[in-house]
């Protein structure tokens, strides 16, 4: 339980045998770190050399792992988790957002990075409300779209978390992809038939 | 819409996209026929696939990513997202002033730039480089920067504020103990060999640029900023025109002076300086003016000190060659450490005599307590089979105190399954604890329920009896209630708890609140303190039992706080915020509201709190230093924490009687021992399967696994966490003279493999940050690390002429094996596509390695090229770290279900796999489980025996 080899590794351990307490111990060390991190890139970051998500997620499994050589299976389902935290911190962040700006505090932004942000918030809160409602239709596409969006798996990376093949990971999220922008920026009138 | 027809719509929408553009109308006919609802759910979805274009890219995550930083609103003159509070000071790289960081809620200080500065292009892209370099450093005795930025003209350095003095006004006001003085020195030590592990040279080491905290940690500041901001030229133009000092050279090494490149041990030398200043109440080189500064660092010798070991370390880190210094920092602090822990043996490691350590030489560097020295007992005994029993031996029984006062440890709970978070009875004559009903074992845990237990004896008694989780009991005041947390939800980012109370008689609950981790009573039983939730709730309240009201008592804080708990006399209440998974600080508040206040700064997690008596004092639980947790005690007023004698290691969750004369706290580890079982060895064509039980031959109460046998004299390298920090250890083929290896005192070492000489052992350690390649001479000095950069270097082995390292490193991106020579240097990659772990074949031609972990053994020429499967060893598909590569061929354990597990033999001369061993115990998995002599005659295996939790309760406590 609290052995002190490493919180983080035993955590994922229980959690791979199925302790569900595990993941509710472990979150909010994922979310702490990845924002951390992204913080920490987002103040060196320089013009043209832009932060890779999936860098930031690797980062976050280093430093909160450490380098023990680990069952792969340990990164796989850190990556489960880091994609689930890394949208519980975006949402968190709009709808935070949405408050600041109905309670009138002044954001030393400009107006026009303020747009952008505000088109931004709305647009991962209605991400996040399209992917429960794909949850409900089908979970696994919904977790893939987690995956490879939030934590910027590549579709082989996300096959191994999942354990399907990278040819699933493309078919399933050529789809959900397709659907999910139809629930956010709304379908055309139906083609004349 | 149901699954069964998103399925339908999924098949054919795959079938429609696959289809040539020309055919999917007449598909789409043929597959929907007169299904119109379902053609038009496909034909919508079909165009929306058109103008997704780059919906959900990882650019559209970046942005809002990006969002994350945008500075949130404060009132005030600010720079950036900094507002400034107050000047502290103007240094030669500008001002610094202490600001407030909006948008992270803390305490910053802000160094502003001075405009002639910032008018310099080339000096400005300079600084930026360098400040960037030094923004990565993460390491507690280097002051962090957070942020380099600028508003219009202005660039500002934002770093962590450090409440301390300089080194410099630490020196003006009074004089140093050498302890103290070689604490000092250490802490430096380490923060700069860190610096130089990421290739970065501080460059301008100086009392000046060392600050020390009331609590004893110091914190170097101005890394590599330094140059960028100042350099030589203009520091000799200073001394030799007008003699104004700009900055001081006292400090400088030669080759600085000279103006020549520097390197790490450049800082060496300024360190050395440092030191020595410290230690001899003057500077090493004087003089009236700066020129005559210059001239005695470069001709000079200091005079010398009182001892002897510390002018040989003086002398190595002084010499005005800088390849006559200590070549590392790393070999600095060594020599450091040693000499601070045992004055009279300190032989620098530059000039390290050939002697091998006597075991009592081991033994003696156990701290002194009673329950200690039986382990080191233990150690002595190295072949005990029965190890176990003999810890068990401290088993005294409870309830009748030594009568002479001195502080007693026994364990209360030595029933079955896992037991925690004990409390005990306002009249200290019971406890209440959370227990599983004692379905243990290396599994996952069970729920546990609370119990409570008579300290004089008896059978625990159950009090709740729900499904969930049940935790963090306490008594109330009045003695007739329990509370209590329940995990509830198991669906948020934070672990949801009920806050309940039961009658001790037993009966109904009452859920009081919901709420995070912990819950206290204040000493007049009206209130409950608990920890509320993040992101909206976070912090610590008092909720009332009368009406239900909730106070809170903490500011806003982005952290979690957890684990609460009122002082007995109700004024205070301690808990714990956490601020990343290492650390998790104790924080104070006043019971009335008012500022919180921090109390440990040692960025290690924290397990629980608990008032002394006289609410004076806070025991809390802290892995703080190294050496497994151990319970510490720091006063209410700040200071430095100080561990508490009888604990040791596997110490958690203290929680002290009313009375404040008893203490119970969680002991928990893991005991890991080596086995030996002999054969009949290799017959000419395999090895023989008549192998008998294995005997404990490697046994203490702590981890001792991941064993390594020399080909020559079956001496065994192995890990071992008997001194509370895993250590490499070696000892005799019988596992007598049991002889410590490495004291990093650090996390994750491990792998220790034998050079085919038995001169040396080489391992892995995250001592240094990351793990790193490490040699360590069994003659005796330091350990040497091999790697270095931000990789991950690990599982290393040697080559047939000793004279490479393979090891596995993930720095092409991907997990590799490299190859580097024994002395150091660069690394050259031997595998391109996965390997995990590799062993050189009896001919040193080839390699053997793993594909993956997890995976099948492969072949890749030692100098690399093509990669091959071994054809007759790829059933054998998981294989993780449990394997090696004699001269007949290849002893490996392949995973397989269930508990049982054997061990392989892969015979070079028949091609063929036959088992050697069956083993009783499961492996451990996560380290090397077996290694096979030589001769395959003696088979190591390592098992867990056993998973130590017990309540400790500490009697006469003071």
């Amino acid at each position: 339980m609290h052995s002190g080899d490493g919180e983080v590794t035993q955590l994922l351990k229980a959690w791979s045998k199925g302790d569900t307490d595990a993941l509710e111990r472990l979150a909010p060390l994922v979310e702490g770190e990845l924002r951390r991190l992204a913080r920490r890139y987002l103040s060196k970051e320089q013009p043209g050399e832009t932060l890779q998500p999936t860098a930031l997620v690797n980062e976050a499994y280093v430093r909160l792992i450490g380098w023990n050589p680990v069952e792969w299976q340990d990164r796989t389902h850190f990556y489960a988790v880091a994609a689930k935290m890394m949208r519980h911190i975006l949402v968190n962040q709009a709808v935070s957002r949405g408050r600041q700006k109905r309670g009138g505090s002044a954001l030393l932004v400009s107006l026009a990075e303020a747009d952008q942000v505000s088109q931004r918030s709305a647009d991962i809160l209605a991400l996040d409300e399209a992917l429960i409602k794909l949850a409900k239709i089908d979970d696994r596409s919904s977790q893939l779209v987690e995956l490879r969006f939030f934590a910027g798996l590549t579709a082989d990376e996300t096959a191994e978390v999942l354990g399907i093949s990278a040819r699933t990971v493309h078919r399933e999220w050529d789809l959900a992809r397709a659907w999910l922008f139809r629930e956010l920026r709304g379908g055309r009138e139906a083609h004349e038939q | 819409m149901t699954a069964e027809r998103w399925k339908r719509i999924a098949a054919i929408y795959d079938s429609v996209v696959e289809a040539p553009p020309d055919g999917r109308e007449a598909l789409l006919g043929q597959v929907c026929q007169s299904d119109k609802d379902l053609r038009r759910e496909i034909e919508s979805l079909l165009d929306a696939r058109e103008r997704a274009e780059d919906f959900l890219s990882p650019d559209e995550l970046h942005a809002h990513i990006r969002g994350l930083s945008v500075p949130e609103a404060a009132p005030g003159k600010r720079l950036g997202r900094y507002e400034i509070l107050s000047a502290i000071g103007a240094g030669g790289m500008g001002e610094v002033y202490l600001a407030h960081d909006a948008e992270l809620n803390r305490r910053v200080a802000l160094k502003v730039l001075p405009a002639q500065f910032t008018r310099d292009e080339e000096r400005v892209v300079r600084f930026r480089r360098e400040a960037r370099a030094a923004s990565a450093l993460s390491h507690p005795n280097i002051v962090t920067i957070y942020d380099v930025g600028r508003t219009g003209e202005t660039w500002f350095i934002a770093t962590e504020f450090v409440e301390g003095v300089t080194l410099r006004s630490r020196l003006a006001e009074r004089t140093l103990a050498i302890p103290e003085a070689l604490g000092i020195a250490l802490q430096c030590a380490s923060g700069l060999e860190a610096a130089h592990d990421a290739r970065i040279v501080h460059g301008d080491v100086k009392p000046e640029n060392i600050l020390v905290r009331p609590d004893g940690v110091v914190k170097i500041v101005d890394f590599g900023l330094a140059r960028s901001t100042q350099n030589c030229r203009e520091l000799f133009d200073d001394a030799t025109q007008s003699g104004a000092v700009v900055g001081t050279p006292r400090y400088m090494s030669p080759e600085q002076a000279r103006g020549q490149k520097l390197d790490g041990r450049s800082d060496i030398f300024s360190l050395g300086a440092v030191m020595y200043e410290m230690i001899a109440r003057q500077p090493a080189f004087r003089g009236a003016t700066n020129a005559e500064v210059f001239a005695a660092l470069l001709n000079s010798e200091p005079e010398p000190l009182t001892s002897s070991g510390l002018n040989a370390m003086m002398r190595n880190a002084l010499a005005k060659d800088r390849d006559c210094r200590y070549q590392t920092m790393h070999d600095f602090a060594v020599d450091l450490r040693r000499f601070g822990e045992r004055p009279q043996n300190l032989v620098p490691a530059v000039e390290r005599l050939k002697s091998t350590q006597p075991l009592g030489g081991v033994v003696r560097d156990f701290p002194k307590n009673p329950r200690l020295s039986r382990r080191a007992i233990l150690t002595g005994a190295g072949a005990l089979g029965a190890g176990l029993s003999l810890y068990r031996l401290r088993s005294k029984r409870p309830g009748n105190a030594a009568q002479d006062g001195t502080p007693t440890v026994t364990p209360l709970t030595s029933f079955a399954g896992y037991k925690d978070y004990g409390s005990f009875s306002p009249d200290g004559e019971r406890i209440v604890f959370s227990w599983n009903g004692g379905q243990g074992g290396s599994g996952g845990r069970q729920e546990r329920d609370i119990y409570i237990k008579k300290i004089s004896g008896g059978e625990p008694v159950r009090l709740t009896f729900a499904q969930q989780d049940d935790t963090h009991a306490a008594w109330s005041p009045d003695r007739r209630s329990i509370a209590f947390c329940r995990l509830m939800d198991n669906q948020t980012p934070y672990m949801r708890f009920a806050i309940s109370i039961v009658p001790v008689s037993g009966g109904a609950e009452r859920k009081i609140t919901e709420g995070g981790e912990g819950v206290s009573w204040s000493p007049d039983g009206r209130t409950l303190a608990v920890a509320g939730l993040p992101p909206d709730s976070g912090g610590i309240f008092q909720v009332s039992l009368e009406n239900g009201a909730r106070t809170r008592l903490t500011g806003w804080s982005p952290h979690l706080d957890e684990l609460p708990v009122f002082s007995p006399d109700g004024k205070w209440i301690v808990f714990t915020r956490s601020f990343g998974p290492r650390a998790r600080e104790l924080f104070v508040v006043p019971a009335s509201g008012g500022s919180e206040r921090q109390l440990t700064f040692e960025q290690q997690p924290t397990y629980g709190a608990a008032w002394t008596g006289d609410s004076k004092e806070i025991v809390f639980s802290s892995n703080q230093g190294g050496g497994g947790e151990s319970l510490w005690r720091i006063p209410l007023g700040g200071g430095t924490p100080r561990r508490l004698a009888s604990t040791f290691g596997g110490a958690f969750y203290p929680s002290i009687s009313r009375k404040g004369d008893q203490l119970i706290y969680t002991e928990s580890f893991r005991d890991t021992n080596i086995y030996l079982s002999e054969g009949a060895g290799f017959n000419g064509r395999s090895v023989l399967h008549h192998f008998g039980s294995p005997r404990g031959l490697i046994v203490s109460s702590r981890r001792d696994d991941s064993p390594n046998i020399l080909g020559t004299d079956d001496r065994i390298a192995f890990v071992s966490k008997r001194t509370g920090n895993e250590e490499i250890w070696i000892c005799d083929r019988d596992g007598r003279n049991p002889l410590q290896m490495s004291s990093f005192a650090g996390p994750d070492t491990g792998t220790p493999r034998w050079s085919p000489d038995g001169r040396w052992v080489a391992f892995d350690s995250s001592a240094a940050g990351n793990p790193n390649i490490y040699i360590v001479s069994v003659e005796g000095g330091p350990p040497r690390k091999l790697t270095s950069g931000p990789h991950g270097n690990y599982m290393p082995s040697w080559s047939v002429d000793g004279k490479r390292i393979y090891f596995k490193s993930d720095r092409s991106g991907s997990d590799q094996i490299w190859s580097i020579t024994a002395q150091g240097g660069g690394a050259t990659q031997i595998t391109r596509s996965g390997a995990c772990e590799a062993f050189s074949s009896p001919d040193g031609k080839l390699l053997y390695y793993t594909k993956r972990g997890w995976g099948a053994i492969w072949t890749v020429p030692a100098e690399g090229g093509p990669e091959e499967p071994v054809p007759e060893l790829q059933r054998y598909d998981r294989i993780f770290r449990s394997w090696g590569v004699i001269r007949d061929g290849i002893y490996f354990m392949s995973r397989e279900q269930g508990p049982r597990q054997t061990v392989w033999f892969f015979s070079f001369a028949t091609r063929q796999v036959s088992p050697l061993l069956t083993l009783d115990k499961e492996p451990i998995w996560s380290y090397p489980d077996v290694a096979l002599s030589a001769d395959g005659s003696r088979l190591l295996t390592a098992h867990l025996d056993q998973e130590v939790n017990d309540l400790m309760l500490i009697q006469n406590f003071r």
